[in-house]
């Protein structure tokens, strides 16, 4: 008993640190993330790659400020591969000659992080803008057959993220990218399924890395 | 009548319109029709080029600019050859030097691949090494991608493949394969060595005289040397003179074949379309000597609609038809085809050559507007335009090159394989030169006509069967998707959907292009 009666003090003063507002108004965060992105362009990714979802995996900075507000530049890499294809009336041929895609996404986002001390989780929403560069890539292809091009868009997003100790927090995170115009091409498959929009919906889950 | 070059030998354009009408064969129906005396009794002669084609200016290469992909060379390691002499602490210190981690020699190599350390630029650590006095060279391991330009010599002198940027297109389907049959329905080919004995009796051509009767003659003949083995032709027929020897007593359906399935990358004469793919020779054509020699049958509705059903009955998956004529419509022909598409087979017929000669209709074209997997086809010459000849009519869909002696060059027509004419029109030059033919001796020579357009549509097809467009309908729909379009804008008379594309047709569609 003695002895808890001697710990019990230091704990509570340790406890008291923590919550002390010590806490500079502006937190930089490293974050990392993985996750699944389904896209909106479904007959189109189906018709060449025979799915519609691929695996995503990104990282970033987050800047986060005392009122909740935050920041974040974020880059991803979504990589998946098929076959280039003819479709005529709906009807899909495979051509056999091997495509491969590379999606690499530059996003900028803004919201806001609501957080209270007695919160376990802390909710947070934002939005912005992206620069999506894409890489096509097919046999025998040279020059301006697979010279990449980047689209501009924009995404939503909305998560929460769970505090694992004073410097490590998990988070899972919904976001919706719009992509318009993408698919537009006459060579594009998109054309065939009046599809022309390259976002999607992805799941995931982050790892950030900083203070909170 | 075969879809033949209007303005190639002159001579034997009069001899085979008037010989089509007005052989008058006399003395007895010959006791022999014909007879084969031997199998392999002549090697063929190959001429080469025809003296009176003169040289063109070489071909340069296509600009083949690198990729912008980023990635022309593997980012983690280059190709290090030392030089004997240096030694195992030399190359240690060499390879420290740009921070490789590894080396090693694979088989068949005189060469290493050293490895290089996450970071270090392989251009900057290759340009370190060669500059060493122990190494005799180093490179980026640079990516090598197909890039098949044939080596035949005479390669350089087919315009028509370039225009069609064919190079790039066998990039991704190297020539089709075995497994494709395309059918020439045409004057026979040049498929096999033989000696067959003829009779030829005596005829009349006006403006030419009398023929004198040659009697039983022994007539050489020897396959191709540029169409390939034995084993390369399928099911062969000959329904002019009812057997299974369909040779060629012309040359026209060897060009045709040659355009099609000439072999190619072999560092002999020219190309072909789709050079994999096996020929099925079916003649349905009599040509002029068939005449002299006295055929059974002539080319008739009948006969090139049995033809077609044979054709499509026996596997065939093309059937190229570089064939036509004016008069009155042809039902036989269409029933012919219609049921050929059904079977599978995709169907390629001339639009026609007379477009100055009043345009007539084509009558085993016309329908191809109506039937999906069938196509009618125009040519047009080296400039890209039409050819003077070729037929303007809503029946015509795509046109490919055929070949147009007005648009300026000399290096103007279709050049493939085929008979050295001065072994064949032996009676052009009149009553008191003729001879009996010869088909053993071959040369490479220009036609032009919807004829050899028609066979470049051939072949493209055979490509997309082989790369798994397998219906008519869709191999049709297919070409007139991706051609070029040349002429007014959109579909036209004249060019149809417009000039053929086999790159863009075999690369097909992307998620983004």
């Amino acid at each position: 008993m003695g002895c808890l009666l001697a710990v019990t003090p230091a704990l509570a003063q340790s406890r008291n640190q923590a919550r002390s507002p010590v806490r500079p108004p502006v937190l930089v965060r490293a974050t990392v993330d993985a996750g699944l992105e389904t896209f909106a362009a479904s007959e189109s990714f189906k018709a060449v790659f025979d799915s519609a979802t691929a695996p995503v995996f990104g990282g970033g900075i987050s800047v986060l400020t005392r009122p909740g507000l935050f920041a974040d530049l974020r880059i991803s890499r979504v990589r998946t591969s098929g076959q280039r294809v003819v479709v005529l009336d709906g009807t899909v041929y495979p051509l056999g000659v091997p495509n491969a895609l590379i999606i690499t996404p530059v996003e900028l986002s803004a919201g806001f992080r609501w957080h209270r001390r007695n919160w376990k989780v802390n909710p947070y929403l934002g939005g912005g803008m992206g620069w999506h560069r894409v890489s096509e890539q097919a046999t025998a292809g040279i020059g301006s057959d697979d010279a990449p091009r980047t689209f501009s868009g924009f995404q939503a997003l909305g998560g929460m993220d769970l505090p694992l100790g004073r410097w490590l927090a998990a988070a899972g995170e919904v976001r919706w990218t719009s992509v318009p115009g993408a698919l537009d091409h006459t060579n594009s498959v998109g054309t065939a399924f009046g599809e022309s929009n390259l976002g999607g919906a992805s799941v995931l889950a982050r790892v950030i890395i900083g203070r909170h | 009548m075969p879809i033949f070059p209007p303005s190639r030998h002159a001579a034997l354009l009069v001899t085979g319109t008037l010989l089509g009408l007005l052989v008058v064969l006399q003395g007895q129906e010959p006791s022999v029709a014909r007879l084969v005396t031997a199998e392999v009794p002549y090697a063929a002669v190959d001429r080469g080029m025809r003296p009176a084609d003169s040289p063109v200016e070489p071909r340069h290469g296509i600009n083949r600019e690198a990729s912008s992909r980023g990635r022309r060379f593997l980012a983690d390691s280059v190709i290090v050859k030392f030089r004997d002499s240096a030694s195992t602490n030399a190359r240690a210190t060499a390879l420290s030097g740009v921070h490789a981690s590894a080396s090693l020699t694979p088989s068949w190599a005189d060469f290493s691949i050293v490895t290089l350390t996450a970071g270090e630029n392989p251009e900057t650590a290759a340009t370190t090494l060669a500059a060493r006095a122990d190494v005799e060279y180093a490179q980026p391991r640079y990516r090598v991608r197909p890039l098949f330009v044939p080596n035949d010599p005479l390669y350089a002198r087919q315009w028509n493949f370039t225009a069609l940027d064919m190079e790039r297109a066998w990039d991704l389907n190297a020539g089709a394969s075995s497994s494709v049959i395309v059918a020439v329905l045409d004057t026979g080919i040049a498929y096999r060595n033989a000696s067959v004995t003829f009779v030829a009796d005596r005829f009349v051509m006006p403006g030419f005289g009398s023929f004198p009767a040659l009697g039983r003659v022994t007539i050489p003949f020897a396959a191709a040397p540029e169409l390939g083995p034995a084993g390369r032709f399928v099911a062969p027929v000959d329904m002019i003179w009812g057997d299974n020897s369909p040779l060629d007593l012309d040359g026209h359906g060897t060009h045709v074949a040659g355009t099609i399935g000439q072999l190619t990358n072999n560092a002999v004469g020219t190309a072909g379309m789709a050079y994999n793919v096996r020929l099925m020779p079916v003649k349905v054509i009599d040509s002029d000597w068939d005449a002299v020699f006295g055929s059974p049958y002539e080319a008739t509705d009948d006969v090139v609609a049995r033809g077609i059903r044979y054709a499509a009955d026996n596997g065939a998956k093309v059937i190229n038809l570089s064939i036509g004529r004016d008069g009155g419509p042809a039902p036989a022909i269409r029933s012919a085809i219609e049921y050929a598409v059904q079977r599978g087979a995709f169907v390629v017929a001339a639009g026609g050559n007379e477009f100055e000669d009043g345009n007539p209709v084509n009558r085993l074209a016309e329908f191809a507007r109506e039937i999906n997997g069938m196509v009618a086809v125009g040519a047009i010459g080296p400039d890209r335009t039409r050819a003077f000849y070729s037929n303007v009519a809503p029946y015509i869909e795509l046109v490919a090159p055929g070949g147009n002696s007005r648009s300026g060059g000399s290096n103007t027509g279709i050049l493939q394989q085929t008979y050295d004419p001065d072994q064949v029109d032996r009676f052009a030059r009149g009553p008191s030169r003729y001879g009996p033919p010869r088909f053993d001796i071959f040369a490479y020579d220009s036609y032009q006509g919807t004829s050899m357009a028609t066979p470049h549509v051939s072949g493209f097809a055979a490509l997309l069967i082989q790369q798994g467009i397998s219906n008519p309908a869709a191999i049709e729909a297919v070409m007139e998707r991706y051609a070029t379009d040349l002429g007014t804008p959109g579909r036209d008379n004249e060019y149809g959907y417009g000039l053929i594309n086999p790159r863009a047709s075999l690369r097909g569609m992307g998620l983004i292009r």
